[in-house]
């Protein structure tokens, strides 16, 4: 029977295929035109296929060749650190870079365990006003500092 | 002598007020980040990228180059002091440094690599002054099917000389030249998976996805491990004078690290993690007394110190001159040049003196202010290592997130972001190496562009390959390199160097 040696090898052939095919499909509509006329497809599908081949064969090298097994992701750093770059995004535009740095400083701080509001308040206003100085006007990037703007 | 005469208008250029002050705010912030462990120079060129385009081309590069090189002197202070490496390219430098540091002798392990790394820098410029005209010139002759070939060796042997699986790093390159060809096709006007996003017709933005993979990436990868109390050895400025012996032990380490390191910066993939480990492992090869090393062996932080420094003078070397990067680092600073309207390579050096020879005297002058940097003011920078995490990943995080939205303001990019965090946790987790992918990003639409037009050459037909001479050369070169990985004797060396 088949049996995973190496699950990290296996997950990547599994990335790899995945990638690969996905390069085919959407790029199914795209002129593959010919070697001397190279269409707008031809080298995408050069890539995809020779990532599927490359994904085969570390799928069959898994099955063959014992690996370290994939460490057990922590789901609060990922979930906590993803949604404050997300929000920031998201706050931009509405209210300025001032409370949206507050903001997503609180929300990186829940990343942790040990959550500490009151120190976490005073370094996302420390944060904010200095990233207010340095960028908007120090540097004179164009981020609104503030919302309407 | 021409070099002098070139080197003379660089120093020019270099000399401004406005671009020595850039200089100095790389090094500065090279050194910071290099001191601080969670963030490396990748996501710090990244995010100071969008800063750079109000900024003319030489003062941008300038302090680009600085943070690389800079990193490299901040690094070292962290290995020494706290036994954790401020830079991946540090790593050695823990292991003997830290020793002499709790033996009392932290002054003279700073000293040293401070001092061997300036001496490694100067030399490394020497390097450049002397290697990139006839390179260059080289590159002249070149042709689509040699820049072809030129572009498969290199990425061929930035992952055979990287660290991690071969085949996995390829496919890393692979998948990087198919993000890198995503947007609108400059010949047909066709526009590829971009999804009927607007964003994505000029291409892929590459700062979501350098940030995305390296910046947020080491954040939660350093919040999943326990609180770590760092505790710093002091020292003190006047600490700092090495004795006679400790000169004596490590001039000549210092000397073959500076050689070790230029050589193998030049090559792609080399840059400076290579050359330190592989100036330590010659270091102790050499020693009368090998057991000493591990032990607070002072050749065993000058060797690889120095090495580390004369590499990241010299991987510019290839990127200036063939318009090739050689590591991620390098791809970025590929980025910057573009985005100003600057396409790297042989033409540079003609057409804008100025901006190379400027660059090359602005590393010199960089180095000499970083020994300043990091000698007299060690005091503060150890201040700083005292900084709790949980201070440090906001700020880092809020620095990452301004620095993408910066570019236009967009706040899809934003989601990019953490799409790509996502993709490159996944891969970390799975032990795919992410920088190659960067290396593919950049180089995908070059190399789409002259396989195109050397097919174009020869109707099609796919032997101009091997029968043009410099292409072929440079084939075999490939066909080489790979051989060598696959030859279990040299594979074995290759396990055992990144062992250690």
């Amino acid at each position: 029977m088949f049996r995973v040696k190496s699950p990290q090898d296996f997950g990547s052939a599994i990335v790899f295929l995945l990638i690969g095919l996905a390069g085919l499909y959407f790029g199914k509509d795209l002129t593959y035109g010919t070697a001397s006329r190279m269409g707008p497809g031809y080298f995408p599908y050069l890539l995809s296929w020779l990532i599927i081949a490359i994904g085969v064969g570390v799928g069959f090298m898994s099955l063959t060749i014992e690996g370290p097994p994939i460490e057990r992701p922590q789901l609060r750093p990922i979930f906590f650190v993803l949604v404050s770059v997300v929000v920031f995004g998201y706050l931009m535009s509405y209210v300025g870079l001032a409370i949206t740095g507050v903001v997503m400083t609180l929300i990186a701080a829940f990343a942790r365990r040990n959550f500490n509001l009151l120190e976490s308040v005073a370094l996302g206003i420390g944060l904010s006003i200095g990233c207010v100085l340095i960028f908007v006007y120090g540097l004179g990037q164009p981020l609104p500092a503030w919302w309407g703007e | 002598m021409d070099v002098f005469a070139n080197l003379a208008t660089g120093f020019g250029a270099a000399g401004t007020l406005q671009n020595l002050w850039f200089a100095l705010v790389g090094c500065v912030l090279g050194t910071l980040i290099g001191v601080l462990p969670g963030i490396g120079p990748i996501p710090t060129i990244a995010i100071l990228l969008p800063i750079t385009y109000g900024l003319d081309p030489l003062s941008s590069l300038v302090m680009l180059a600085g943070i690389y090189y800079g990193a490299q002197y901040g690094g070292s202070t962290t290995s020494i002091l706290v036994n954790m490496p401020g830079e991946a390219s540090s790593i050695v430098t823990c292991i003997d440094g830290h020793q002499m540091a709790k033996q009392g002798r932290a002054g003279a392990a700073l000293a040293v690599a401070a001092l061997g790394s300036f001496f490694a820098g100067c030399v490394g410029t020497i390097f450049i002054c002397a290697f990139a005209p006839p390179l260059a010139a080289l590159a002249q002759q070149f042709n689509s099917p040699d820049y072809f070939s030129l572009m498969v060796l290199g990425l061929i042997t930035a992952v055979v000389l990287a660290h991690g699986s071969v085949i996995k790093a390829i496919a890393m390159i692979v998948i990087g030249l198919l993000f890198g060809l995503v947007g609108t096709d400059v010949n047909s006007g066709a526009t590829r998976y971009t999804f009927g996003v607007s964003v994505l017709w000029d291409g892929l933005d590459f700062l979501p996805m350098v940030i995305g993979m390296f910046g947020v990436v080491e954040i939660i990868r350093n919040l999943e491990q326990p609180d770590l109390h760092r505790s710093a050895i002091a020292a003190r400025f006047r600490d700092l004078w090495p004795s006679m012996k400790d000169f004596h032990e490590s001039w000549r380490s210092v000397l073959r690290g500076t050689g070790l390191g230029a050589l193998l910066g030049i090559l792609p993939g080399g840059g400076v993690v290579l050359a330190s480990f592989a100036a330590y492992t010659v270091e102790k090869k050499l020693a009368k007394d090998p057991s000493r090393f591990g032990k607070g062996a002072i050749e065993g932080v000058a060797g690889p110190e120095s090495a580390n420094n004369a590499a990241a003078q010299t991987s510019f070397i290839p990127l200036l001159t063939l318009g090739l990067p050689s590591n991620a680092i390098m791809a970025l600073m590929m980025g910057a040049m573009m985005i100003q309207g600057i396409q790297p390579g042989s033409a540079v050096m003609t057409s804008r003196p100025d901006l190379f020879w400027g660059l090359v005297a602005s590393m010199w002058i960089g180095n000499l202010m970083l020994v300043v940097i990091n000698l007299p003011m060690i005091g503060i920078w150890v201040k700083l290592l005292s900084l709790p995490y949980r201070f440090l990943y906001p700020a880092i995080l809020l620095f990452c997130v301004i620095g993408v939205y910066s570019t236009n303001n967009n706040s899809v990019l934003m989601v990019f972001t953490a799409g790509f965090a996502v993709f490159g946790y996944i891969l970390v987790r799975l032990g795919c190496e992410p920088a190659p992918m960067v290396l593919g990003f950049i180089l995908g639409p070059l190399m789409e562009e002259n396989l195109r037009r050397s097919l174009v050459l020869s109707r099609g037909d796919p032997m101009i390959f091997i029968q043009r001479p410099i292409s072929a050369v440079l084939l075999a070169l490939s066909v080489g390199v790979v051989a060598l990985i696959v030859l279990p004797v040299l594979r074995k060396t290759r396990e055992e160097a990144f062992q250690e």
